[in-house]
């Protein structure tokens, strides 16, 4: 399985890979990220973008009290506090919940 | 959700925020883009129509080239015995095209409702499409190059006609070996996973990889998908052109018409699919800032070109296959055999298949 492994990652950097996608390719994603920090009170949940889903940059996008989705960076200190400070009371609720 | 740990400081600029956030309803979505804070750039419009282009489009090509296909194939299995590298090509071209159209309609499904089966039926599905997709240019590719053989190198081609049904085989063999060889990462990565609201089927490359991967992945096929093989088929058809035109035979402009065609249709059906793929590794590598406006024209290209770039599977036999005066021969032969019309000239299988280029000089002349 590793060999097959190294084998299909020499491929892809042979650049012999087909983006196969026979399916529908449109993503909504974040184009830019900025520094600027979007305050805790106004996100209420997030989700993380990746190359891989079909964006041209991983990101994290935040989803605000009012719905609107705000576009940050992946791994900038202040967004990972963030998106630790939404698991943890995600966590919570659902526990909330289950009880 | 109140505990900030910012400060007195923080707690102003999370006002200011909502404030700008409520603010924002009555600017109708435009402060973001501008502003600070960059928004997600939402694509309804694009996917809606996609919904509809997709189904419609994709279906219509399956059932086209199913029949296409599925007439060369059963032709070719019923009546002739190949006997030239192009015969083979042919015939599996047919098959590889009639195999990439059947997947067709399983990606429908996926856009429609997500994707159901389990992980290794995605595994082929991803596969299978791959393989096909690289083996039907490796095949036109190869009859480009019988085609060059056969007219520009006549000794050559006289040379190898007694082996000319093994060697088709052989060639076939290879171009499949190398079509699955290329394949391989999608059999490996192909993985149903959940993706926001759906279920999709897709090859995942490892996350250290990914941006050199999809930007590999998009060169690769734009040079093997499109560059290699039209190169290939413009040197080839292009002396071909030369030597029928200096022949001055029998019918010239017909041949030159047809080998016009194949050319034609294949830049004008690839081309704007590669040149979309290109743009697109483009961005991702130099991670030039698009605006959302010009994100959604590229995905609404991207969708169109690549619903042109399938309809080559369907036009495959029309150009290959129906243009050649055996194929129709055969076809008539078909339709009498299922009773579907009167014989128009009794079945002989020694009937010499007529030259293809009447013109041209035979293995005879040489000889």
């Amino acid at each position: 399985m590793q060999h097959l492994h190294l084998l299909c990652l020499s491929l892809l950097v042979l650049g012999c890979v087909l983006n196969v996608s026979g399916g529908n390719n449109v993503v909504d994603c974040c184009l830019r990220t900025s520094e600027n920090h979007i305050p805790g009170r106004i996100v209420q949940d997030y989700w993380i973008q990746l190359v891989q889903d079909g964006c041209v940059i991983p990101a994290t996008v935040f989803i605000t009290t009012r719905g609107k989705r705000l576009c940050a960076p992946l791994q900038a200190p202040w967004v990972i506090r963030l998106r630790e400070k939404l698991d943890a009371s995600s966590a919570r609720k659902a526990k909330s919940q289950v009880i | 959700m109140g505990q900030t740990g910012h400060g007195a400081s923080g707690h102003r600029l999370d006002s200011t925020w909502e404030q700008q956030d409520m603010g924002q309803i009555g600017w109708g979505g435009y402060s973001w883009e501008a502003g600070a804070l960059p928004e997600l750039c939402e694509k309804e419009a694009v996917q809606g129509f996609a919904r509809t282009y997709q189904p419609a489009v994709y279906l219509l090509l399956s059932l086209l080239g199913a029949a296409g296909n599925g007439l060369v194939l059963l032709t070719h299995t019923r009546y002739r015995r190949a006997h030239s590298i192009t015969d083979v090509c042919l015939l599996h071209l047919a098959l590889s095209d009639l195999l990439l159209l059947l997947t067709l309609p399983f990606a429908v499904t996926v856009t429609l409702q997500g994707w159901a089966p389990g992980t290794a039926a995605c595994k082929a599905l991803q596969g299978l499409y791959a393989l096909n997709f690289y083996s039907g240019f490796l095949f036109l590719t190869c009859i480009s190059v019988d085609r060059y053989v056969a007219i520009v190198r006549v000794p050559a081609a006289c040379r190898l006609r007694p082996r000319a049904r093994r060697y088709g085989w052989l060639t076939a063999g290879l171009a499949w070996l190398l079509a699955a060889l290329l394949a391989l990462p999608q059999f490996v990565y192909g993985r149903a996973e959940q993706h926001q609201d759906l279920r999709l089927c897709r090859a995942v490359f490892p996350p250290a990889v990914s941006r050199a991967a999809r930007g590999a992945t998009n060169l690769a096929q734009v040079v093997l998908g499109f560059a290699v093989p039209f190169l290939v088929m413009a040197c080839c058809y292009a002396a071909v052109a030369r030597t029928l035109l200096a022949a001055r035979g029998a019918q010239p402009h017909r041949a030159l018409r047809v080998l016009l065609a194949l050319v034609l249709v294949f830049v004008a059906l690839q081309l704007p699919h590669s040149l979309m793929v290109l743009l697109d590794t483009a961005e991702l590598l130099a991670s030039w800032a698009t605006t959302c406006a010009q994100s959604r024209r590229k995905d609404l290209a991207l969708l169109v070109t690549g619903g042109l770039a399938y309809l080559r599977c369907c036009l495959n036999p029309l150009l290959y296959a129906f243009l050649g005066q055996r194929f129709r021969r055969e076809l008539w032969l078909l339709a009498s055999d299922a009773g579907c019309v009167g014989p128009r000239d009794p079945r002989c299988s020694g009937c010499p298949s007529p030259r293809r280029r009447s013109s041209l000089s035979t293995c005879q002349d040489v000889a």
